[in-house]
Order: C-alpha cells, then structure tokens, then sequence
C-alpha cells in the first residue's frame, strides 16, 4: 500500500520534472540560427563623400555630426549558398559572398544601418580582417575608428588590420586566386612572412590598440590594388601620438624594420626572405636566403649623449649565384659572400632609418620600448615626445652575417 | 532544528576549500586594478607579497582556531570576548559573507552577459546562479566540500590550459623594466590584491570540522602558495601579452587575455566561450561556502533552522545582487566589500588571538571530549 502510494508520488514528480525540463530546455533567449546569420569575414572602412544628389532621408543620418568625418563600412559576407555547398560548380554565376556598403558617423549606427538594407544582419564573430581605405586613416584617429570593434563582444582582438593603397572597399572587390573571399586570399597573403622580408609584420587590432595606449608608433601592412588584384607591399606608418598614418614606407624599408626587429619566437613572426646583393669584384648577383635573424637594440648614455646599437646577427644560406666565377667550396668565396650581404643590410638599414626617424620622425621599430627597459630613468626624461627626441639620436649598427650552406650546387665546373 | 549533520573531513579537504572559494571572480580584473593602481609591469611582486601576507593571517585564523578545536567561530568567539561582542562580530561576518555571494552572483551575471548570453536579462542568470546555489548547499557542508574537491583539478587543467595557449602571445618584454621606480612604488598594489584572496578566512569556521586540525597549516600554506602561484602567472602573462597600458583600458583583461587565443584547426576560436563556461562553476564554489556560512551563522545565532535560514536568505541576496545599477556601481561594490574583508580577516583573527592568549584560553579543557561539537 505505502509503496504504491510512493510509486504514484514518484510518477507525479517525474511528470512534473518532465514538464519543467521542457519549459526550460526548449527555447532560448539568445537563440541564433546559424542560416539566419550575415557571417562578415573581412570589413573595410573608408572616407564616405557626400553624394550629389541625396534624397532627404538619407540626410537625417548622414553627416549629422558635423565635426566627424562620416565614414562608409564595406562588410564582406559569406554567401552560404554558394560556398560549401553543392553547387560548388557555380552554375547560377553568383559570387560566394556579398558585398554591401553602408556609411554614416559611428560604426555602431552603420551595423545597425545595414539591417534596413539586408535580411541577414552581419555577424562579427567570425571577422579575421579589416581594411581601412588611405584617406581615412590619413583624417581619423584609429582608436576611433576601431573603437567599436575593440568594444563590441562579438568583435576579437585578433583581427588582423591593413591599410590600402586607396580604397578599402576595392580590396573586397578584388578577384581571389586561391581563397573563395578575397577577405581569405588577404589573409593568407598577410601570413606569407616567412616567405619574404618585404611584407610587415602581420598586426592585430589587439596590438594596434596597444601601442596606441602606449603612445608608441607602428606599421601597419599595405595593400595595393592593380587590376582588381592586390598585393601586400610595404607598410603603412601610424604615428601612436595622434593615431593617424602618417605616410608609406616602401618594400626594401619595410624589410629593413623587419631586419631591426629580429625573428619573433612565433610562427607568424618568422621572417624568412631574400637578400640580393652583388660580391666585391662580380657584376652578377645572387641571391641570400634568410634563416634566422637576432636582432638587438642596445641603447647608451655616453657624457649625457643618448645612441643606439643596432645589432643584427644573421644565418642562411646561399640560395642561387649568377656570378660565373663563384666557388662556394672555398670559405674565402663564403667571407665575400657575407661581407656582400652584410654591406647590402647596412645599406636597407641606414635608408629605413633615414626615411622613418628623419623624414617621419617616428619610431616604429621599438627604441622606446628597449631604452625603457635598460634605463628607465632616461625614458622618463624623454618619454612625453619620445619620437620627436627620437629622430635626434644616433644610431649605429653592427651586422654579422654568416652563410651556413650553399645547397646543392657550389660552382659552375 | 538542528543544523545538518556534517562528517568531519581531512586537512586536504580543507585546503581545497579555502582555494576554491579564495579563487573566484577577482581573477577576472586583477590585472587592470593592478595596472590602474600601480602602473609598472612588475606588479606580479605585489601578488607575491600580498600572498605572503595572506599565508601568515590565515595561520593566524589556523592557530586561533586550534585553540578552540571542535568549535566554530561563531562559538568561541563568545567565550574571548564575551556574548554580545562576540554576536556582533558573528553579525560582521555573516553581513560580510552575504553582500560577497551577492557580489559574486552579480558579477557572475555581467560576465555572463558580455560573453555567453548577450539577451538574458541579469535578474534571469542571477536568479539560476542562486536557485542552483541553494540547492547544493542545502544539501550540507560535506556536499560543498565534494563538489570543490571534484573541482578543484579541473580549475587547474583551465588555468595552466589558457596559460598554455597563450604562450605565443606573451612578450616578456612587456613586463620588464623591473622595479624602475623602487620598491616602495609598489605598495599601493598590495591592499587591492589582497582582496583578491579575500575568503581565506573560511578556516576559522571549517577548522572545527577538520580531522586533525592541528596538522592542516603545511596544506593551507601549500594551497595559499598555489592561489598566488596562479594570481602571480595569469598577472604576468596578461601584462605580458596584452601590454600594462592595454590591460588598464579593459573591463575584464583576464577575459581579454582567454579571447585571444587562436588556434590552428578553428576548435580552439572560441575558447572564452568553453572558459567562462567552465569558470562558472569556479564562481559557485565562492558563493556556496558564502551561502552556507553565513546561514550557519544566522543558524547557531538565533537557532532557526539551518535549511529555513538559506531559503530565508536567497531573496536578500538576490536583492543585494541586483541592487548596484550598472557595472561600475558592481565593481565599487566589489571593492568596498573587498575593502571589508580584507581588514575584518586580518584584524579580527590576529586581535581575537592576542587576547586569547593574554587571558590564557580556553580554560577548559577541550582534549578530553571527542568529535566535532558545532
């Protein structure tokens, strides 16, 4: 009798726990469905001009903070029919994203402008790379123009940033080579450092936000656009003061702050490459390829006066010699070789430092940073204008260059 | 009436304890406190210093409480200085305990907000926090201790696993030069860290329970050590990889520091989401051990009945929890009570010990009785 009467209260809860758990379980309130999703991949940002002709709603929004610049945000969403799906053949000719544009004064009224205009709204979760057109980043601070994105949850830390040479938005409409998005084909792109020394070294709007906190200037990768197609050249000059880009610096000086600042220890940091240089004596050139570069930045105070030593240590190998006469089998061949090189690094050096600390005026290669930790005391004197200070300090170099093998083939007979 | 049965348990258990409910949700903003309050890379030397101090004021509260073995705080307190004294010292830490597991609940709730569930209202995941809270606690001390012993490796694996994926970020670099304004520059760091071990005063009460109390100080110091091995390293990797400047700009650094991480293969892309979900539960062992404690101390005050006083008390910490208005309002709250705790677990213990020995107690004679008394 009792233990019928304990089975039935059991039942009774069981029921009721039964009801309960499909209250709680069967919906929630931050449900997203993946399909309903406008998955961004790549954003850029530009200059937004005023059209001619606007019709009077659309003025309501745009330019109604007169003091901001009003910007224009190309997102760059996955177009889940097409990618992955079964129609990988593309018989309907549609690209597998879309690109929609939006412009207005904060970047958080231009995502929400979007939903008026797509039935999916972006979705930053998966964001991996943003573009900021020239002009822009040449008129606006970017701690404002990556605020949102530094801000938002949806947003990381660890989307990569790029300046184009131009517009922004023309980098999103390229056409890839091996990436279905040309967001990806610039992401791998970005990642290629290993492979030559003229690309800078990929950054994170996590590390931009950091050295503008700090104050300090830095580069930030280029894009350039030629025939719907783009390549990674040079670097952008950002100064940390104000956050605005101050100008560009070309390939070779792009290789010379990545020679100042040695190989990183993580993979996207490795810096391989090619060094060309002609041997003493030869017409013909040949080519060094990088292994490992140790970089130091050694600051002194001789008699109140403030230098720097740059010190760079490098080892590679021998990667191709068009000099007819050459003898790699013969160390003295290999000391000329060095001493080749090294005369060829002193020169990207010098003009990298002569165009950043003499024509910009900025450090982007860390000095700050290294005087900071050997003499803390002379940082404080020097800190509030530190790049200014900067570009008054001398700054010598010692380059040691030692080539470890010359592969398969050392001399023509 | 009575309070819940509670089967004593091992010096081990004890230790696990006491880190389970020291490590919560201070974890998540000490760096940017400490890089607002000090403003050098070398921080990491206040979370060592403050860890020492923590390790000798929780041998203060050990040995206070082996002289009353068998006995809660709330009990012997009375016999050192007298009843009401003594019930207004019980009513300190009880306020104490409650205003702290509400500010856990509460700031469980934000984070929860920014990271996992951006719709929910607060009221609704505060509410699950205290209704799951509850329930466990309601089911006595012991069940606190097993789930924080079950726990415990687990917080471990995360924190050396987020350590571990971040290693490619961190820039030593970024946390030297060392000491560049002398060590006194430092000092303003050591109370705000301090409070990030506020909890380790929860030995005055388990003491009682303790199987061998007299033998737990080597495992307290070890476990202290390991809180500020783990303070230490996340404050130096934070720093290291987000930068001093950086850290000081964000709402949740150590938050920050976990998003970062990226992985080859895509699994690992949203690691703060599989973090915060497990550190969830880290918040719970903090707020359990509050919960119980201050309904025990409300229990052996007025002798309502121990289950009673929890479900009287979820409504006050709810209330509590939800009463800061914004996050701002949240972390003032998060550092007065911080403020209280740390003063109260200092003073108190060490003033109670003093006058304990001057006036030569306990006069009876407590070897001679076995087991647990609450």
């Amino acid at each position: 009798m009792k233990t019928n009467r304990l089975k039935a209260k059991s039942r009774r809860i069981l029921a009721a726990l039964l009801i309960l758990s499909a209250l709680v379980t069967s919906s929630c309130w931050d449900r997203r469905e993946i399909e309903e999703l406008g998955i961004v991949i790549g954003m850029s940002v530009d200059h937004a001009r005023q059209k001619q002709q606007t019709s009077e709603e659309e003025k309501q929004f745009v330019h109604r903070h007169k003091k901001l610049l009003p910007i224009s945000i190309t997102y760059q969403i996955v177009n889940p029919k097409i990618i992955g799906g079964s129609t990988r053949g593309n018989p309907t000719n549609q690209k597998p994203y879309i690109n929609i544009t939006s412009s207005g004064d904060t970047a958080f009224q231009i995502v929400r402008e979007t939903s008026t205009r797509i039935g999916r709204p972006p979705f930053f979760m998966h964001l991996k790379i943003i573009i900021l057109g020239e002009e822009v980043s040449r008129k606006v601070d970017l701690t404002q123009l990556l605020n949102f994105n530094l801000r938002d949850t949806e947003m990381r830390r660890t989307v990569y940033l790029t300046i184009a040479d131009g517009k922004g938005k023309e980098v999103l409409e390229t056409s890839p080579k091996n990436e279905d998005l040309p967001s990806f084909e610039l992401l791998s792109l970005i990642n290629n450092l290993a492979k030559t020394i003229h690309i800078a070294q990929p950054i994170s709007i996590g590390t931009v936000s950091e050295h503008l906190s700090a104050d300090t200037s830095f580069c930030v990768p280029r894009v350039v656009i030629h025939q719907k197609e783009m390549k990674l050249a040079g670097a952008a000059i950002v100064s940390g003061k104000t956050g605005k880009m101050l100008g560009w610096i070309g390939e070779e000086e792009t290789a010379g702050i990545n020679l100042i600042q040695g190989t990183g220890k993580s993979e996207e940091g490795h810096k391989g490459g090619i060094i060309e240089a002609v041997i003493k004596g030869s017409s013909e050139p040949f080519s060094f390829e990088i292994g490992k570069i140790h970089s130091k930045i050694i600051p002194s105070v001789k008699n109140g006066q403030l230098s720097f030593k740059v010190s760079i240590k490098m080892e590679g190998r021998l990667g191709e010699d068009w000099y007819l006469n050459e003898d790699a089998f013969k160390e003295d061949y290999l000391q000329k070789v060095n001493a080749a090189v090294k005369k060829r690094i002193e020169e990207i050096v010098t003009n990298t430092l002569k165009k950043t600390q003499k024509e910009y005026r900025v450090d982007v290669a860390g000095f700050g940073k290294q005087l900071h930790i050997h003499n803390p005391k002379e940082w404080k004197k020097r800190k509030e204008n530190w790049d200014e200070e900067f570009s008054r300090i001398p700054v010598s170099l010692d380059v040691t260059v030692k080539t470890e093998e010359f592969a398969l083939k050392g001399k023509k007979r | 009436m009575s309070s819940l049965p509670i089967s004593p348990f091992s010096p081990i258990q004890l230790t696990i304890t006491t880190v389970s409910t020291i490590i919560g949700v201070a974890i998540l903003t000490l760096p940017r406190v400490l890089a607002e309050e000090v403003g050098t890379p070398d921080v990491w030397i206040d979370v060592l210093l403050a860890g020492i101090i923590v390790a000798i004021t929780s041998m203060i509260c050990l040995h206070l409480s082996n002289r009353f073995p068998g006995e809660t705080f709330y009990i012997y307190n009375r016999h050192i200085v007298g009843k009401v004294l003594g019930a207004l010292i019980s009513v300190l830490y009880i306020v104490n305990y409650i205003t702290f597991g509400a500010f856990e609940a509460r700031v469980q709730a934000e984070v929860v907000r920014h990271f996992l569930l951006d719709e929910t209202p607060l009221e609704i995941t505060i509410l699950a926090f205290l209704l799951v809270g509850l329930y466990l606690v309601a089911g006595g001390l012991n069940a606190i201790i097993r789930i924080n012993q079950f726990y415990f490796p687990i917080t471990l694996l995360i924190v050396f696993t987020i350590l571990f994926l971040n290693w490619k970020n961190f820039e030593f670099d970024n946390v030297r030069p060392f000491l560049e304004n002398g060590p006194t520059a430092l000092v303003p760091g050591i109370f705000p860290t301090a409070q990030a071990f506020s909890g380790f005063d929860v030995i005055l009460f388990l003491a009682a329970y303790t199987r061998n109390a007299k033998k737990s100080a080597l495992p307290l110091l070890l476990g202290i050590g390991l809180v500020t091995l783990i303070y230490m390293t996340i404050v130096v990797m934070v720093i290291g990889s987000l930068t001093l400047n950086e850290v000081a700009t964000l709402t949740w650094p150590t938050m920050e520091f976990v998003k970062q991480i990226e992985f080859p293969g895509a699994f690992f892309e949203h690691f703060e989401i599989f973090f915060i979900t497990v550190w969830l539960l880290n918040m719970f062992t903090t707020f359990f051990i509050n919960l119980y404690l201050a309904s025990l101390g409300i229990h052996l005050l007025l002798g309502w009945n121990i289950k009673l006083v929890m479900f009287m008390l979820l409504p006050v910490i709810y209330g509590i929890a939800l009463f800061p208005k914004d996050l701002n309002a949240t972390l003032e709250l998060g550092k007065s009570i911080g403020f209280v705790s740390v003063l109260m677990s200092t003073t108190i213990p060490l003033s109670l010990l003093l006058l304990a020995r001057v006036r030569n107690l306990p006069k009876r004679d407590y070897s001679l009785k076995e087991g647990p008394r609450t």
